[in-house]
């Protein structure tokens, strides 16, 4: 079971602000990268990926949820976060219309 | 999937569930009820009988005619033809200049659409527009923490949902099976049941709900980081759900009559009439005209721009739906607001959010009922509360929504800020909810709270009957369907809610029934 009863209401408070807003970062990040690669326009890139920020922010939520020991799934997320976050940064860079 | 994921997502359905049941359950009170918000207005300006439909580009003449005299100095008007359910009044509005020069106040009037005459002035009164803007406003808030907090929990709903989905082994045969009369289980089974008849509707109001304005407000980061941070291309892309306004040349030019200029138009969207005409400075060399119809999706809703001087169509390509990704967001939308239902469609939408409404409602009754069959032992605070929140809630907004309609009635009409009270005595009737769950004896909370339910809903229709001539007993022989309709469903509520009451008063015998004791935990 992923949270057991006896946990301390901390532990859960903790983990509900982890999922809230390393779920945010991790979905955006997700979204941005998909909006850099994906071959398509500006505008639709945009779209779908803002779009997908909601799936991805929900999956997050559950991701963080489903995992005895928070730090099993929030650690690869993070790690994740600031990879695609640095992709996207880069590809950023290199974007000519920007 | 394995049982642990299951489990904990089962864990995460729940409390997810129960933190924000309460607000959610107001949220689709609200909502729904907001699929009749026109008819709601019409029963609460009694004053305003709806009047019989008319040619949409007459009522577009008479739009421009009554905007012409009040409105000349105005950078943008607004004529909205009456249509069959959305609007049963011409209605037009117009953004007054104001001192500074910044901007302009919107104004609206309703106008009789064989006429042009201005309506008399109706009673001061929030309607149900007001409750359908609690829905994702709420009430006393300033409009962007409404919305924030809405979203919040639009976005708890939509994981409720999601874990909902994935914390059942056997989705398919829990919806054929519903154990009545059987303690907690019977909850449980209603709870699904309810769940996944409209499993469709609920996904599409959450996630659509989430997206209005593509949900850029509070989730920017991708369109900021594709336009470069630059917030002037930010606004831009709200744009593309709003269409593209035109630059002033600051020369006089005549208006030409707007009815000519729609005509043919109108003509190519039979099946869908022009429903929004606006004009964006009118008088202008630049002036702009652009036409919408009340389609949904890409096929069914068309929109255009013409000069307004010349006639001719400006720039077709910015009206176009640039891309599937926009045309699915704009899809969602439209979905969510059901513009296009007629009345069948309509009364679906409202049976959905009743649905969901009652979906919320089992899921936090199965809650306490789950746990007082596992533990005998004294109840903790959280129980209590919960139960309290749950009677208040669920029987008390119905309490006092109808305190709303009521104080439509009863309020005097010359009262001032009357339509604030209006909605101040729904929120005084609510609080009064929680203070008697709180208060009274705990086995009499829900069955009192239902007959204030059913007495409120069964006294409207007569509360109505003496304060105006629009009763039952004009409306049902008149064929007024929307207005013999509320107060019909008014009753119908009522009589729900006594039959539910009269089968919880508690008696002196009360009789438990046991529980299987192979019934497995949820």
């Amino acid at each position: 079971m992923g949270i057991k009863s006896n946990r301390t209401r901390w532990h859960i408070t903790w983990r509900t602000l982890v999922a809230i807003f390393l779920g945010y970062l991790f979905a955006n990040s997700v979204s941005m990268l998909l909006m850099f690669i994906l071959p398509l326009d500006r505008l639709h890139g945009v779209v779908l990926g803002t779009l997908l920020t909601f799936v991805f922010w929900t999956a997050a939520v559950m991701w963080i949820f489903s995992v005895d020991r928070m730090r099993a799934a929030a650690v690869p997320m993070l790690i994740c976060t600031v990879i695609f976050s640095a992709a996207a940064w880069r590809l950023y860079l290199m974007d000519p219309a920007l | 999937m394995n049982g642990a994921f299951r489990q904990s997502m089962t864990w995460l359905h729940t409390w997810s569930g129960l933190v924000l049941c309460w607000m959610l359950y107001f949220i689709f009170v609200t909502g729904t009820l907001g699929y009749f918000d026109t008819e709601i207005d019409l029963w609460m300006t009694p004053e305003n009988p709806a009047q019989e439909r008319t040619d949409t580009l007459s009522n577009i003449a008479l739009g421009q005619a009554y905007l012409e005299q009040v409105a000349p100095g105005s950078e943008r008007w607004f004529i909205y033809p009456s249509q069959n359910r959305t609007r049963p009044h011409l209605m037009v509005g117009w953004l007054e200049p104001k001192p500074d020069g910044e901007g302009g106040t919107f104004k609206s009037q309703k106008l009789n659409p064989k006429t042009g005459e201005p309506l008399p002035e109706a009673r001061d009164t929030g309607g149900g527009q007001l409750l359908y803007r609690m829905h994702y406003l709420l009430h006393y808030f300033p409009h962007r923490i409404g919305y924030y907090i809405v979203s919040l929990a639009t976005m708890v709903m939509l994981i409720g949902l999601i874990t909902g989905i994935v914390a059942h082994k056997k989705i398919f045969k829990e919806f054929f099976t519903f154990r009545w009369a059987r303690g907690s289980r019977s909850w449980l089974d209603a709870h699904n049941l309810l769940s996944v008849s409209t499993l469709p509707f609920q996904l599409m109001i959450t996630y659509s709900g989430l997206i209005f304005s593509l949900g850029l407000f509070w989730m920017p980061l991708v369109a900021l980081g594709g336009y470069g941070f630059d917030t002037e291309r930010l606004r831009a892309l709200q744009d593309v759900f709003g269409g593209e306004e035109p630059v002033p040349a600051q020369v006089a030019a005549p208006l030409m009559p707007l009815a000519k200029l729609a005509t043919e138009v109108n003509a190519d969207w039979h099946d869908s009439p022009i429903s929004i005409v606006i004009v964006d400075y009118p008088g202008d060399a630049n002036s702009q005209v652009t036409l919408t119809n009340s389609g949904v999706g890409r096929s069914g809703r068309k929109s255009i721009a013409l000069s307004g001087v010349t006639g001719e169509a400006v720039d077709e390509e910015a009206f176009k739906v640039p891309n599937a990704s926009v045309a699915f967001a704009l899809t969602m939308v439209d979905l969510h607001e059901g513009l296009f239902a007629d009345t069948l469609l309509r009364w679906l939408y409202f049976l959905a959010g009743l649905m969901g409404t009652a979906m919320i409602a089992t899921g936090a009754i199965y809650w306490v009922q789950s746990r007082k069959k596992k533990k005998n032992t004294a109840e903790g605070f959280g129980m209590r509360f919960v139960e309290c929140m749950n009677a208040a809630t669920i029987a008390g907004l119905l309490t006092a929504v109808a305190a709303y309609f009521w104080a439509n009635r009863l309020l005097p009409v010359e009262m001032a800020h009357r339509a604030d009270w209006e909605a101040n005595c729904m929120f005084l009737v609510w609080g009064g909810c929680f203070v008697h769950a709180a208060l009274r004896r705990k086995a009499r909370v829900w069955c009192e709270q239902l007959y204030a339910v059913a007495a409120l809903f069964l006294g409207l229709p007569l509360i109505n009957a003496m304060t105006t001539s629009s009763h039952l007993g004009n409306t049902l022989p008149a064929g007024d369907w929307v207005l013999a309709g509320f107060d019909l469903l008014s009753l119908a509520t009522g009589l729900i809610a006594l039959a539910v009451a009269l089968k919880l008063r508690p008696s002196k015998t009360t009789v438990s029934i046991p529980e299987p004791a192979n019934a497995a935990a949820p």
